[in-house]
């Protein structure tokens, strides 16, 4: 059994100026211990692929279809029950650390009132020693646990968020841009460690990203969304070095590899509106392969070389 | 030191210095002292005409307060910054004025930038009116022309609308038109492509690429995007902490870069190919420290795994170790 299975998942935003889809039909799944990479731009849909896993989407949001984990219909669970479940089988890891830090709480009682929470320490002390020792082996010193956010610096911050989205042992962790708002060089160590908690922990993520350079260092397979909708997946390796979808293609070739040419191909176009998705393909107006067909028919996704398409010319 | 460059300088830097003043506590008052962060601390560049230089480095290297004090946004604490040969510092009035109008600026982010209730088209023709360029009714025209060149077409359709109902990459692209429309000879390009969507960058690097073609135009374009710099940049400079660390061709410093900072950098890039061997491993301990606190010395010495007792007490010297390739770095003295 798949440790996570998204069926059919649709997400609608309903907002003043109309609704957004913003998830239309995916079905994806994971195995344990597996990195999944989640790369598209701006408004393909992939943070809402997270926050709807997690169930964190605001109450303007429709859903429907199914979010398995471990068999279990966290689309179907009362609130009571998400509660137990986020963290302890289940967690996120957001762009700003910000995010999943109280200002005036020391670092220390975040992870006291997490554990106490979900039962998982018996004591203040216990919690301490536990979070001081998981903050260690993620390269924070343990005496950080005194201090409150803002004495941190923001590669220690997200480090600390880190800690907090693994000390209960989820099953499976969601990064959303975990490295965007970093500089280069703590980028690297973040993501350093994030190859060692997966070689350590074996904890399965799901890594969202805008980035398919960072995506092919730490990710085992990868989905590529586009517009709501997933155009590709399939092993990092394969779908890096030969791209099916012409979006994963032009989406490669959009960024300059230092020592290679510095010739600049961009993506033409703007992404869709998504209150109004094209119809047929949906990268057909921006992809210049597109034919007759691709203006009118939604191309289904089919399985190649072991890989997933939906693209009426690559497929 | 001197660096021969062929030709016309553009711009050039010599040994700019800007410290920010602090606000003064009690005990500053009472010890009747002023405390300064110096963001930029002693930097020498030059851009030569038609050239494109990209600066580099992590937040807080003081990259953006070079390109704010060559604008004139910051006055400089010392050193000089010369324009086509002329120290700005010394012009005054209509020449000063020609002079500025030749250099034009683009920030990071156009929704700051940009003005959220005007229109488009009258914020590329803004600048046109301050300066008083063209007559009145020719302004307007000059405005479409220039939404044209930096591809917002149809321009008439683009001219009417506001900022919000763009989208990022064509914000930024109104933010260039604007800084082109004077059809300046130098531009400094701080960071466009640093707040805008994957997709929308490239457009706007080959759309930066193309106008330096286009318009002969010289740069200075600031960036902690190394594989932007690769694409654009004939030559890079590296900062870190106010200074320059390594400084000389692009190709020569990302083949072969010297400094242990930018070659740290250089591994940092998450990449899509495999990691070049030839390239030393180097890894610096923890972060970039609190500018207000600049260590002694070399200012990486104390995460530098390579630093010896000189680093921790002497000022590194600059050191050629090629063509036009500079090092700053005890290591190579």
């Amino acid at each position: 059994m798949s440790l996570l299975r998204v069926q059919d998942l649709w997400v609608k935003y309903h907002t003043r100026h109309g609704v957004v889809e913003a998830l239309s039909g995916l079905n994806l799944s994971m195995e344990e211990g597996e990195v999944l990479g989640v790369v598209g731009e701006s408004g393909s849909g992939k943070s809402t692929l997270g926050f709807a896993i997690i169930r964190l989407l605001p109450r303007s949001a429709e859903v429907k279809g199914s979010v398995l984990l471990n068999g279990k219909n966290l689309a179907l669970l009362p609130e009571e029950e998400l509660r137990r479940i986020r963290g302890r089988e289940v967690s996120m890891v957001f762009q700003d650390p910000y995010s999943s830090l109280n200002p005036v709480m020391r670092i220390g009682d975040h992870f006291v009132e997490l554990m106490m929470e979900h039962g998982a320490s018996k004591s203040r002390e216990e919690a301490l020693e536990a979070a001081g020792e998981l903050l260690e082996r993620l390269g924070v010193p343990r005496e950080r646990l005194n201090d409150y956010p803002h004495q941190l610096s923001g590669g220690q911050r997200q480090r600390v968020a880190i800690g907090l989205a693994l000390i209960l042992k989820p099953k499976l962790v969601i990064a959303d841009e975990i490295t965007t708002a970093l500089d280069a060089l703590v980028e690297r160590q973040i993501i350093d460690l994030v190859k060692e908690v997966k070689r350590e922990y074996k904890t399965s993520m799901l890594f969202i990203t805008h980035n398919m350079g960072l995506v092919a260092e730490v990710a085992d397979r990868v989905a590529v969304l586009y517009a709501g909708k997933l155009a590709e997946m399939g092993g990092v390796r394969e779908v890096v070095s030969n791209p099916l979808h012409p979006y994963t293609e032009a989406l490669l070739r959009s960024v300059p590899r230092i020592g290679g040419s510095k010739e600049v191909k961009p993506i033409p176009g703007e992404p869709p509106d998504m209150r109004n998705p094209p119809p047929g393909c949906r990268f057909h107006p921006r992809c210049p392969l597109a034919t007759e067909k691709c203006k009118l028919e939604e191309p289904s996704l089919v399985e190649k070389g072991g890989r997933l398409v939906a693209c009426h010319l690559r497929g | 030191m001197s660096r021969a460059t062929s030709g016309v300088e553009a711009l050039r830097i010599e040994d700019l210095k800007v410290h920010y003043p602090l606000r003064r506590t009690l005990g500053d008052v009472l010890r009747r002292q002023q405390r300064y962060l110096k963001a930029v601390d002693g930097v020498t560049l030059s851009v030569p005409e038609g050239a494109v230089l990209a600066l580099v480095g992590e937040s807080g290297s003081g990259k953006t307060t070079v390109a704010r004090a060559v604008v004139g946004l910051v006055k400089p604490t010392g050193g000089r910054v010369l324009l086509w040969g002329r120290d700005v510092a010394t012009l005054k009035g209509k020449e000063l004025k020609a002079l500025r109008r030749a250099v034009q600026m683009v920030f990071q982010d156009p929704s700051v930038s940009l003005n959220p209730r005007m229109k488009v088209g009258d914020q590329v023709k803004y600048p046109l009116d301050v300066n008083s360029i063209g007559a009145p009714e020719e302004r307007r025209a000059m405005a479409l022309e220039a939404l044209r060149t930096v591809g917002l077409t149809p321009p008439e359709e683009f001219y009417n609308r506001y900022p919000h109902q763009l989208s990022g990459g064509q914000r930024q692209r109104v933010a260039i038109a604007r800084a082109v429309v004077l059809k300046p000879r130098l531009l400094i390009a701080d960071e466009p492509i640093s707040n805008i969507d994957v997709s929308a960058r490239a457009q706007i690097l080959g759309l930066l690429k193309g106008l330096r073609e286009k318009m002969n135009l010289s740069m200075l374009y600031i960036t902690h995007d190394l594989s932007s710099a690769w694409a654009i940049a004939d030559s890079l400079a590296v900062m870190y902490l106010g200074k320059l660390v390594e400084y000389g061709p692009t190709e020569a410093v990302f083949n072969d870069p010297r400094h242990p900072y930018t070659k740290a950098l250089l591994q940092a890039v998450p990449s899509l190919d495999e990691r070049k061997p030839w390239i030393e491993i180097v890894k610096l301990k923890g972060e970039i420290p609190d500018p207000l606190n600049v260590p002694s010395g070399c200012r990486l010495h104390p995460r530098c795994p390579l630093a010896t007792e000189k680093c921790k007490l002497e000022d590194p010297p600059a050191v050629k170790v090629g063509e036009n390739h500079w090092v700053y770095c005890h290591l190579y003295a």
